[in-house]
């Protein structure tokens, strides 16, 4: 993967408590520490995995990405100049790993993207989100949402260009800040606005009815006699 | 334990790069807007329709075990491949050296352009004066001192067979191939020194002594 001229190889610093934390654990696991990876991945690994399930949209996939991510970031550890920004510095991989997954999923099925992306719904053909989740994992309130629904709004967000799709999986749904997302995707805050500007302009005209409906159920409710 | 790669992974990807795509750079005067309540929105259909399911993790155990085969960061073992690589490296650096200090000591330029050092400290060929038609005891007197000081050697081809001795003619070439210089000499000396005196004008000696500079 080339790297974009000017691009920072790591993210910049980021003081804060987490990272300060991020950066005592990566100190000790240099320093022969294994425990203290562990703590990392158990901090790390429900975001990583939520961008890498939106990325992936299969369970399997998203488990395997983040697994091989860790380990990739475990193995070159030393190479992390700034250990505070291990969160970000992790979330880069598991993105790019994703994206990379996704294009060679696709060549290995011989499907175009929008179809893997409609296959990959949580009903879909090949990979049931039923058929892998354990007996302690549960459907979230959000499965109410249709399947056809789903499928649509999966579609809209598989036809964005990487970078898009990966900017707005991490601010508009993983609410992180812009200046992190900037790290991920190594890019200036503008660029990451201009991202996100782009994808939701895109999406808002191809998803221009459901989002209708979704403002006025709000608005619905918001008037609803109390 | 064998290490977790995908089928498909490129050898040239580099996960720790920024995420790749087309670096698009907002237009001249682009301002991004607040939040609108259309943003919010989108981000809830997003949200919704991509959550992850609940419960969603990764197998530790499996990476645990994985992790513990693993060296401890920075300090990897050399890989198969990092090996042959510092031994080929290792060999291309010794031959670059022996190829430097061989073309250092022999300097610039090809053997046949270098002078022949051997040819140079040598004691100088002797001149090989043949003489033809004439008797070996009648070699002329300055012949014989350079003979004697080794400055010619002086030999007596073989005439063909048959063939006798003409006056009239020089030798035959293939008789004196390596001759110098071939004297037809129909002056035969004495061998009577000339006792400081040049040789007689028109004598073989007074040839061979102008020929040779003295």
């Amino acid at each position: 993967m080339k790297r974009g001229r000017g691009e920072p190889r790591q993210p910049p610093a980021q003081p804060d408590e987490s990272a300060q934390r991020d950066a005592a654990l990566v100190v000790r696991t240099l320093a022969g520490d294994r425990t203290a990876f562990d703590d990392l991945v158990r901090a790390h690994e429900k975001q990583a995995l939520a961008v890498a399930y939106r990325l992936l949209n299969r369970v399997a996939d998203a488990q395997e990405v983040v697994q091989d991510a860790l380990l990739k970031a475990y193995r070159a550890l030393d190479t992390l100049e700034n250990p505070q920004v291990f969160g970000s510095w992790l979330l880069r991989i598991v993105s790019n790993l994703s994206l990379n997954y996704r294009r060679s999923r696709a060549r290995r099925t011989g499907l175009s993207l929008e179809d893997s992306g409609r296959q990959d719904s949580h009903g879909g053909q090949n990979e049931s989100l039923l058929n892998v989740l354990t007996s302690d994992q549960q459907l979230p309130e959000e499965e109410l949402m249709t399947e056809e629904l789903r499928g649509r709004i999966r579609e809209a967000l598989e036809e964005l260009p990487d970078r898009q799709r990966t900017a707005l999986v991490l601010f508009s749904i993983e609410k992180m800040p812009q200046k992190q997302v900037a790290d991920v995707l190594g890019c200036s805050v503008e660029a990451v606005k201009w991202h996100v500007f782009s994808a939701r302009k895109k999406l808002k005209e191809k998803l221009k009815l459901e989002l209708s409906d979704l403002m006025d159920s709000d608005d619905e409710q918001d008037n609803a006699p109390i | 334990m064998n290490r977790t790669t995908h089928p498909f992974d490129d050898d040239a990807f580099d996960p720790l790069a920024p995420v790749s795509g087309a670096d698009e750079t907002p237009p001249a005067g682009f301002d991004a807007a607040t939040d609108s309540p259309a943003d919010d929105a989108l981000a809830d259909l997003l949200s919704r329709a991509t959550q992850p399911p609940t419960g969603l993790r990764i197998d530790h155990a499996r990476l645990g075990l994985m992790l513990a085969a693993e060296p401890l960061p920075g300090r990897r073992r050399p890989q198969p491949g990092r090996i042959f690589r510092l031994v080929a490296t290792s060999l291309a650096a010794a031959a670059a050296i022996v190829i430097t200090t061989v073309v250092v000591l022999r300097g610039p330029g090809t053997p046949a352009q270098k002078p022949d050092t051997a040819a140079l400290t040598a004691e100088p060929r002797p001149l090989r004066v043949a003489r033809v038609g004439v008797d070996p005891t009648t070699a002329g007197e300055l012949v014989a001192n350079s003979a004697r000081e080794g400055k010619a050697e002086v030999f007596y081809p073989r005439l063909p067979a048959g063939e006798a001795i003409n006056d009239n003619a020089p030798a035959p070439s293939t008789s004196t191939p390596d001759a110098s210089i071939v004297l037809i000499d129909y002056t035969p000396l004495t061998g009577t020194p000339y006792g400081g005196t040049p040789p007689p004008a028109g004598s073989t000696d007074a040839a061979l002594s102008s020929f040779m500079g003295q």
